[in-house]
């Protein structure tokens, strides 16, 4: 190779520097344009957009670890608000039906309790009454207790009849039973009424439990998501400790230096999302033989709810924001630490 | 160019770096700056650079104050500055070529312009054709050389250098500065940290003598080319 001449012209063109105009005019030229503030920020990001994926890809074994962390605690919210939405779907087939249970005065008598259910049968909403005599509702206790045919309990003269009203579930409200069990007390000859709370209102009770669950262990698990991902970035900002210093030192703005990492943190996010998405739709799968069998044996048409597009958008998004997020924290705090 | 007026430096350990120096480097000028190690010479081209600030005293670059930089605007003044450091600074995960062509990334330079001043830098230092090794691959005269293109690629007005022949014999020491010599002639200031006396007193230039943060002499050229 022919070794160039260093004359002063050619090393002047060469590095655009001269005292001469003329050549500060040609260099000015080959200066950076205008928009190229906005245009230069667009390009880094989207440089640091696929490089911090292909970072990833070439990385599957820590990839893989540290997503895997992320989808399991991202997946059990989400397998959660699964349980919860599918114990609606079986509290919404279930009918409601309401009942007061009814215990007269003891000195009430057989005849007596029944000529009362005759009134309240009467009353609105009140679909059927059963009247239990104090002897059969004797053998029912006695058949709970386990005594023997023979054996005498003490207080027998002493126990009520009990009468157990049904409502029509299509008409009545809650606040019309309220009402029709205040008739009845003011009716005279009842020790007391008790609106029973049904299964399916006991279902929609832990129905109310399990959101608030969600909520409580949705955050705690997103604060953890938040904690890894932040762990992660900071252990990527100590390895990449030389880099960043020689950017720092070559005129890189903090944005610049920040950019990777925080990109680096939403992929994290992305790809524990689409795990959590995987392993809930796995767990649903696993289920669903044994939720079809129960439906087919409590005569219901029963389908597990599984995740739709929405939701997964949201498990896959707020994933994204959560890494997001956890990185934003750790470049924030440990990134002013690396200066030249 | 460069003007020092009155600056001090203590580190809070208590080190008075620099104590009370005032100095002028002229538009285009080239001097070295020398004395014994912890004389005080880093401390004076971190300040230039911004990496450290002054105690007291003001420094000015290019007729701004850097006071007047604030720490967001750090990144913008460094790239007016080629900086070249001894143990050169080079990523070992990236080639020659995309070491060379970081700062032309980092101030949002088109591609056709990167790999075209990327490559005039590396063919002004003599190593295009190593443009897809791994720096760990060159020699450390290379690896210095390497350093100086990445300097020069965004073909800054001053260059400043940290005691850049610092691991090198005195041949290859010599070609570097060369080097030096060939951008000071063509406009860029360039100011050289170095304690390699037997060097820098074969070459016409201005030296200033750093002895326990004071400048002892500012000796003027002995020739002009």
């Amino acid at each position: 190779m022919a070794k160039r001449a260093w004359t002063k012209q050619a090393v002047a063109n060469d590095l655009g520097i001269s005292s001469s105009k003329a050549n500060r005019k040609q260099a000015h030229k080959h200066r950076i344009s205008f928009l190229a503030p906005l245009t230069q920020v667009a390009k880094h990001n989207w440089r640091a957009f696929y490089q911090t994926l292909l970072g990833q890809i070439r990385k599957p074994f820590s990839t893989l670890l540290i997503s895997g962390i992320i989808g399991i605690a991202m997946a059990l919210p989400c397998g959660l608000y699964l349980l919860v939405i599918n114990l609606q779907a079986i509290e919404d087939q279930w009918p409601h039906e309401p009942q007061l249970t009814l215990f007269t005065h003891k000195k009430v008598s057989y005849f007596e309790a029944q000529n009362l259910a005759k009134k309240i049968n009467n009353l609105p909403g009140v679909k059927s009454i059963k009247v239990l005599s104090p002897g059969s509702a004797m053998e029912e206790y006695r058949h709970i207790v386990g005594l023997g045919k023979n054996e005498l309990l003490p207080e027998q003269k002493l126990l009520p009849s009990i009468l157990i009203i049904a409502f029509d579930s299509q008409s009545i409200k809650p606040d019309m039973i309220k009402r029709v069990k205040e008739k009845i007390e003011h009716l005279g000859q009842t020790e007391s009424v008790h609106l029973d709370q049904t299964a399916v209102e006991k279902l929609y009770k832990l129905i109310e439990i399990g959101e608030r669950s969600i909520l409580v262990i949705g955050t705690i698990f997103a604060v953890g998501v938040l904690l890894i991902v932040g762990g992660t970035i900071r252990l990527e900002i100590q390895s990449k400790h030389n880099e960043i210093l020689v950017i720092k030192l070559i005129g890189g703005t903090n944005a610049y230096v920040r950019r990777p990492f925080l990109y680096s943190g939403f992929w994290h996010g992305i790809f524990g999302g689409l795990l959590a998405w995987l392993l809930t739709l796995t767990a649903v799968m696993f289920l669903s033989n044994p939720v079809a069998d129960f439906a087919q044996l409590s005569n219901k048409i029963f389908n597990l709810v599984t995740l739709d597009m929405q939701s997964t958008g949201i498990l896959i998004g707020s994933s994204a924001l959560l890494g997001l997020l956890g990185s934003w924290f750790s470049v924030g705090r440990h990134l002013a630490k690396v200066e030249p | 160019m460069i003007q020092f007026h009155n600056v001090y430096k203590s580190y809070p350990s208590g080190h008075d770096a620099l104590d009370g120096v005032s100095f002028r480097l002229s538009k285009g000028e080239m001097a070295f700056l020398t004395g014994h190690s912890g004389a005080g010479k880093s401390t004076f081209l971190k300040l230039i650079s911004l990496i450290e600030r002054p105690s007291k005293g003001q420094i000015l670059f290019e007729n701004v104050n850097l006071k007047s930089v604030s720490k967001r605007k750090i990144a913008y003044h460094r790239r007016k500055i080629g900086m070249i450091f001894q143990n050169n600074l080079l990523l070992d995960n990236r080639s020659v070529f995309d070491n060379v062509a970081l700062p032309l990334e980092v101030s949002g330079y088109r591609t056709i312009e990167v790999k075209k001043r990327a490559q005039a830098a590396l063919d002004k230092v003599g190593l295009l054709h190593y443009r897809r090794k791994l720096p760990s691959e060159l020699s450390s005269g290379e690896q210095q050389r390497v350093g100086i293109a990445r300097a020069i690629s965004t073909k800054p007005n001053v260059i400043l250098a940290d005691e850049p022949t610092g691991n090198l014999d005195p041949e290859l020491s010599s070609s570097i500065m060369h080097l030096f010599e060939q951008f000071n002639q063509v406009g860029v200031t360039v100011l050289i940290a170095s304690h390699d006396l037997n060097l820098i007193n074969t070459m016409p230039y201005r030296k200033v003598v750093l002895d326990q943060g004071r400048i002892a002499s500012n000796q003027a050229p002995l020739t002009n080319e």
